[in-house]
């Protein structure tokens, strides 16, 4: 047994390409991850929002609305509007190019207060959506504090000076507070969703380990079959040494997207290590099962495991970042079973919940699933007398 | 009588319509190189491997040392060595290597793992070589490794399917001689190959076998009995009258005479002096003849005579 | 034409293993297109960002202030309100906001110097929770307006509510080009993924069966027979093409089955063609360069992964290019797909970019370039790896 552990891990070491990718490929997404994601989680996605201001009107409410554009705060001293005062006809064709996102318009005729009124573009994109509402959103309170000063002046025309000195404080309302313990960000899931990938990928070396021992699938299985080892000796040696040997090239991938990439990972620690190893020997496994599955080509093996493991990230959500919760509200019995989504849930239960009940859940469920998929590679590999070789 | 080493009784084996073992029997007794003859696709493969419990069969029963032999059997597979017709060795390790793990797979004690696999080295010439890996070998090292992987543990039964296939002569040479070696050590040797040299060289008994049958069995000379041609009379003869060949013809046990290009060619079919026969014919009448040549029927003419002389595959 | 003959006949047997790529794709799209369809709107509606809202106050004034709010957002309905129902809710951005009205609320609102009493969560990558926390701030300030006005508080709720959702002050201009209905928006997703699993069909499926040829026994056979070098490096390309030309119609009939004739014949949707046609020869000549490299099949699906995840990432597939940071872009500018993607964007409306004849042309142009640049990589390195192998 342990010299066919021994002379495994020499095989796989000596197999330079495939370690080399093995390794590489995490870390080649990670660092691609790192450069796409740096910015996103920056808070700082709404930018000022550009709009044009009519002022063919009246200058004394221009004025007015010059001043309350100004004190908009979008944070840190930073005016949200960015505005441009020109003619109608100018403002148009601005709106027409994107420059602004929306045309400001003075109008008095209504009554002797001055409301806003405001033309925007129908456009399909977020940004210029969420910008059209901003705008929307603020034309609605300055109309609406024109009202309330007008209500006020009729009803109680004592409180008007009250009143203006309240328009002219900044209040906040509201704090901010962090509902996950280490304020991990969104993005993080993605390098969850990756590791979960990479520990999928395994399944790869787990499909060798099947084909290599079947008499019927390689002249070396012919021979292995042969000899007076028991067949399950063999196979948990390899499956064995392989997670051992994934594992490992796996923890330096993790060790560099923790330590290089800073990617904050490290929650419970032997934990995250654990879900690693776990995450290895659910994926071989998986390999093993599909490897002695049926009569398929080793290419279109391949092809399963490969196309099926995306999936699964695709469905936790390595594409799409909130798969999981879409997952979740149609059928959430995929979550409850797909590896990926219990590597990422795992990771993600000790990055941001306290009680991690969760996690050993995770856990324990990929333990099971390792051990149905082993147990199903074992019945299905038993049959020691093929039909044809 | 001992029990016979391997005893196959009516194996039948079907893949799907095709029937590549129509109720084959053998029995090969302790000691013996055994040839298993046959042309491409006549089954000794098949046999081979429902020898050893690779492939299942429809019909039958194999016995190894007098048990029967199942895929769990592993006291028996402990005991067999087999050589596949297909190089199976490991690509990522080293000669030395390749033949260690594989008798790691039947020896546990590490020294005498050790010795065993030196001695396999030392028995089929790979000494130079025990660091190469398998793909810096040319062909005929490579097949001489794959026959050092499956003899390595010294087994009782060694059954090598044709080991010599693309192989030059030296390499073929050191393979046969190794092979009489291991059976002057107490091997029980099984060997199938096509080419007739070799299984006329080494083998003590042969079974020659087509379409799933197993067609003639016995020594080279048993088979060679077997067959109505047993001389081939070749003689240089610058004129020959006509009456001649007819007269001839009518010589005792001969059966067929052709003469072209000034060579008279004449079949016997058993009986002895059938030269002196043809040559006293000869002389009697006064037929002047130059070069004689005399030659006994080889495994080749029993092959062809036996199992037809149109190709396969 | 026996290569080429030959090369089909690989082809037919590959061509399984990547078919999945195929109907997981079609499956996600169609799936997609159900759920994303409804999303999208002709006429503008300020964006509604979905809200939660815990209300422990239960007052007038917290009622008011949900009610203000949920008329203008949509709020979420969740099994439970722990912890960690609500983590869940906020990481995988079922709820982009979750507001805490805590008891006493409506004390604090009436005394003019309380402030930051309202204990909210939002999620920090889009602006909707950033939009929520502002109207929510408008609201209470509208409030406190009315109540320094002199109105009573039951008074300030009504008013405000009243007055800050009154009105058609907002028109909306039409632009002629803007014509966007849910079948083209459709298009338009179902043209942005389509490259990631176009790199992976193609390098998955056609690499191996190049590699064939490429192998060192089978080359040095083809190359020491009658054929000459230049009808067998014909034959292949000729191969190449078919092969990659099926896999592109099999995705264009699949969206001609699920957008229809009028979205993918409109003028629009011809436009995505091509630009799809550009990823392919991107594709292509990517294929035939990695095809160059004697690769295990393992490792190819690793390189195909990286690289068609990686573009993917980096050019605004996945995550969309104005939520990626100016470095990346810079970065992305050297990757042919950014440009199909920015190209995508503008043909289907959802780009803050105006798209014109002249960016169209020169968008198709620069990525034809990448292919062209690629292409004669190929060339050089298989005529480097040929050397090499004779030498």
């Amino acid at each position: 047994m342990l010299q066919i552990m021994k002379y495994h891990f020499r095989i796989l070491l000596r197999n330079r390409e495939q370690m080399f990718w093995i390794l590489l490929f995490p870390i080649l997404l990670g660092i691609m991850f790192k450069v796409a994601f740096s910015n996103i989680s920056s808070s700082e996605i709404q930018k000022p929002v550009s709009i044009a201001v009519v002022e063919e009107n009246n200058s004394d409410a221009l004025k007015n609305i010059k001043t309350f554009l100004e004190k908009t705060e979008l944070k840190d001293g930073v005016a949200l509007f960015v505005p441009t005062y020109c003619t109608e006809e100018k403002a148009v064709s601005l709106l027409k190019d994107q420059t602004v996102d929306g045309i400001l318009y003075t109008d008095n005729s209504a009554s002797d207060t001055v409301t806003l009124s405001l033309t925007v573009s129908s456009s399909s994109s977020d940004t210029v959506r969420m910008n059209q509402s901003i705008l929307q959103a603020f034309v609605k309170q300055y109309n609406s504090s024109v009202s309330a000063i007008a209500d006020t002046a009729k009803n109680h025309p004592e409180n008007l000076e009250a009143l203006l000195q309240s328009l002219s404080e900044q209040v906040t309302y509201t704090k901010e507070v962090s509902l996950n313990k280490h304020n991990t960000d969104t993005y993080t899931q993605y390098f969850y969703n990756l590791i979960a990938m990479a520990c999928l990928f395994t399944s790869l070396s787990g499909l060798y380990v099947s084909l290599n021992n079947q008499g019927n699938l390689s002249a070396i299985g012919a021979r292995r079959n042969v000899s007076p080892v028991h067949k399950m000796k063999v196979i948990i040696a390899e499956l064995f040494s392989n997670v051992i040997f994934q594992f490992i090239c796996n923890l330096v991938s993790f060790a560099f997207i923790v330590l290089v990439l800073k990617i904050d990972l490290t929650y419970h620690l032997p934990l995250a290590i654990l879900t690693v190893f776990v995450g290895c020997l659910t994926g071989t496994t998986m390999g093993f099962f599909v490897g002695s599955i049926g009569a398929f080509s080793e290419g279109t093996k391949q092809g399963i495991l490969v196309s099926g493991s995306l999936l699964l990230c695709f469905l936790s959500g390595l594409m799409v970042g909130n798969m999981w919760i879409i997952v979740e509200n149609t059928c959430p019995v995929i979550n409850r079973i797909s590896p990926a989504a219990l590597i990422s849930r795992a990771f993600y239960t000790l990055g941001i919940q306290d009680n991690l009940n969760q996690y050993y859940q995770c856990i324990l469920t990929l333990v099971g699933i390792s051990a149905l998929f082993c147990l199903g590679g074992f019945l299905l590999t038993r049959r020691k007398r093929y039909a044809s070789i | 009588m001992s029990t016979p080493v391997v005893k196959i009784e009516n194996l039948v084996k079907r893949y799907k319509e095709l029937v590549a073992l129509d109720h084959f029997n053998l029995e090969i007794e302790e000691g013996e190189i055994f040839g298993l003859l046959g042309p491409n696709g006549s089954g000794k493969t098949t046999t081979i491997n429902c020898l050893l419990s690779l492939l299942s069969y429809d019909k039958g029963n194999i016995e190894v040392f007098g048990k029967k032999m199942n895929p769990d059997s592993y006291d028996l597979k402990r005991q067999i060595g087999v050589v596949m017709q297909n190089v199976a060795v490991v690509d990522e390790l080293t000669v030395y290597e390749n033949i260690d793990y594989f008798c790691g797979l039947y020896v546990k004690d590490k020294a005498l793992r050790k010795q065993y696999v030196e001695e396999a080295i030392a028995f089929v010439g790979l000494d130079d070589f025990r660091k190469f890996f398998p793909k810096k070998l040319s062909g005929g090292l490579l097949r001489r490794l794959n026959i050092a992987c499956g003899i390595a543990h010294k087994p009782k039964l060694i059954i090598m399917d044709e080991p010599t296939v693309a192989v030059d002569p030296q390499s073929r040479n050191k393979i046969l001689e190794g092979i009489v070696e291991l059976n002057r050590n107490g091997a029980t040797i099984i060997y199938t190959s096509h080419y007739m040299e070799e299984v006329e060289q080494i083998c003590s008994r042969i079974a020659i076998m087509d379409k799933g049958k197993n067609l003639a069995i016995g020594t080279k000379d048993e088979l060679k009995q077997m067959i109505k041609k047993s001389e081939s009379i070749s003689i240089d003869i610058l004129d020959l009258p006509d009456t001649a060949i007819d007269e001839i013809r009518a010589l005792k046990h001969v059966y067929e005479v052709t003469y072209e290009n000034h060579m008279l060619t004449v079949l016997c079919s058993g009986g002895s002096h059938n030269l002196i026969h043809v040559l006293d014919y000869l002389q009697q009448h006064e037929i002047t003849f130059g070069k004689v040549y005399s030659e006994l029927p080889t495994l080749n003419d029993v092959f062809l005579e036996i199992t037809g002389k149109e190709l396969r595959d | 034409m026996q290569v080429f003959k030959t090369f089909l006949k690989i082809a037919k047997k590959k061509f399984p293993s990547v078919l999945l790529y195929y109907i997981i794709f079609t499956v996600v799209v169609i799936a997609m297109s159900k759920i994303g369809a409804s999303d999208h709107e002709t006429s503008f509606t300020a964006t509604k960002a979905d809200i939660y809202i815990i209300d422990e106050d239960n007052s007038t004034a917290s009622h008011a202030l949900s009610d203000y709010l949920s008329s203008m957002h949509n709020p979420v309905t969740l099994k439970d309100t722990d912890t960690m129902t609500l983590q869940d809710a906020l990481y995988y951005q079922k709820v982009d906001y979750i507001l805490t009205i805590p008891e006493g609320f409506e004390e604090q609102l009436t005394d003019s110097d309380a402030r930051d009493f309202l204990p909210v969560s939002m999620r920090k990558d889009n602006s909707n929770g950033y939009f929520v926390d502002q109207q929510v701030t408008e609201y209470l300030s509208s409030v406190r307006l009315f109540m320094a006005g002199g109105f009573s508080l039951s008074e300030a709720v009504t008013k405000s509510s009243e007055s800050l959702s009154k009105g058609n002050d907002t028109t909306v201009l039409k632009l002629e080009e803007k014509e966007t209905d849910g079948a083209q928006i459709g298009l338009t997703y179902f043209f942005q993924y389509l490259p990631y699993v176009l790199i992976n069909m193609l390098l998955l499926g056609m690499t191996p069966i190049l590699m064939t040829f490429n192998q060192k026994d089978l080359g040095a056979r083809i190359s020491c027979s009658s054929l000459s070098l230049k009808s067998r490096n014909a034959q292949i390309t000729l191969g190449c093409i078919v092969f990659s030309l099926f896999v592109w119609l099999l995705f264009i009939l699949t969206a001609l089955f699920i957008y229809g004739p009028d979205t993918l014949f409109s003028i629009n949707g011809l436009h995505s063609l091509l630009n799809s046609a550009m990823v392919l020869l991107f594709s292509i000549a990517l294929t035939l360069l990695v095809s160059t490299f004697a690769l295990k099949q393992q490792s190819l699906s690793m390189i195909a992964n990286v690289a068609s995840l990686g573009l993917s990432f980096l050019s605004g597939i996945f995550v969309p290019q104005y939520l990626l940071g100016k470095g990346v872009l810079a970065v992305a500018h050297f990757l042919p797909t950014y440009w199909y993607i920015r190209l995508n964007s503008m043909l289907g409306g959802i780009s803050d970019e105006i798209l014109t004849t002249a960016k169209y042309w020169r968008f198709i142009g620069i990525q034809f370039g990448f292919f062209v640049a690629i292409f004669c990589i190929y060339l050089v390195s298989s005529k480097y790896q040929k050397r090499s192998r004779n030498a």
